[in-house]
């Protein structure tokens, strides 16, 4: 099985076969996650940062008073929490949403990383970027669009985050999230949830095959949305040495 | 913990939910519709629209079989349902 981590990293540039070697060896302890279960608690301390090699997760945050917020949802080559490698104490939690395979890479494996390959070391840094660069393009919909035009930008998000691992066909995809996870991410209750999905169906936008999103019409979701994916950085080039 | 279905009765059209959600009973199914008026409506006020106006939600079991119908306009405060209910 090919190692989805080494997919998305090799889209900025070639990777050495010692730095591919090193990548698989160190994401080669695996766990399975069921839906719901939690991959990483929050306000723990992990030893290991958690990369999702299948499945569908989110990390959330609770406010005092234990309402969830989805802050992120995590595909295939993510690394859900690389960051707790240097941040140490979780400030949120990583749950799967649908069955998670997840590989648990040691802190102290990253830290080899860190000492001996430094192209490696730029180019997981660079994801840990792209993840703020997330964060900030969902705060600018959540803060400045309505309802309609976040979730079509987030299934545009989607599509090509995951066409990028070759988890997107002729645009469309799994998206195994509830109308209460969709609701929980992006600021709306459930009924506001299925309201906004029947009418970009209703439209023509979007066709819902099970858990199968198809997205019909990608220019005008894309132009509803206002759609741009420029934050994902997902092409640019990384200098070797 | 049974599960609820909210459709947007809208017109003669029913805006219909397939995916449904798990609650303890019909009381917390009312409150959870309650709720979601609320964000329709809060939005729909936002963007100066009031065709939502005559819209209910109705609650199903998993049969299909209807179980409660919420008028939209009850979901708003009380002066404003006293206001546009008489």
């Amino acid at each position: 099985m090919s190692n989805p981590l080494i997919g998305r990293l090799e889209r900025h540039g070639p990777l050495t076969d010692e730095e591919k070697e090193v990548l698989q060896r160190i994401t080669s302890r695996t766990t399975i996650f069921g839906p719901h279960e939690t991959i990483v608690p929050e306000g723990s301390t992990p030893s290991h940062s958690s990369l999702i090699l299948d499945g569908f997760a989110s990390r959330h945050n609770h406010s005092l008073d234990g309402r969830r917020q989805i802050t992120a949802f995590h595909v295939p080559g993510d690394f859900a929490d690389l960051h707790s490698f240097v941040l140490k104490k979780m400030d949120d939690g990583v749950a799967a949403v649908a069955t998670c395979r997840v590989a648990e890479v040691a802190h102290r494996d990253l830290k080899e990383i860190t000492k001996h390959f430094p192209h490696l070391t730029r180019v997981l840094w660079h994801t840990t970027l792209v993840d703020g660069a997330v964060h900030r393009t969902w705060l600018t919909t959540l803060g400045r669009m309505d309802a309609r035009a976040r979730l079509a930008h987030f299934f545009c998000e989607l599509n090509d985050r995951l066409g990028a691992v070759g988890l997107a066909n002729d645009d469309s995809y799994e998206l195994p999230a509830t109308q209460e996870e969709l609701g929980d991410a992006f600021g709306m209750s459930t009924v506001h949830v299925n309201r906004v999905l029947q009418d970009l169906r209703g439209d023509g936008l979007i066709t819902s095959r099970g858990k199968l999103l198809i997205i019909n019409d990608l220019a005008r979701l894309r132009e509803e949305g206002q759609y741009s994916p420029d934050y994902l950085h997902m092409d640019q080039k990384l200098e070797r040495d | 913990m049974p599960r609820y279905f909210m459709h947007i009765r809208q017109g003669g059209q029913l805006i219909e939910d397939t995916e449904g959600v798990e609650l303890p009973d019909l009381g917390a199914a009312r409150a959870w519709a309650l709720h979601g008026i609320r964000d329709l409506v809060g939005e729909a006020i936002r963007y100066g629209r009031d065709d939502w106006l005559d819209d209910a939600l109705v609650i199903t079991d998993a049969t299909g079989r209807e179980l409660m119908r919420v008028p939209f306009i009850e979901a708003l405060p009380p002066r404003l349902y006293q206001a546009l209910h008489c």
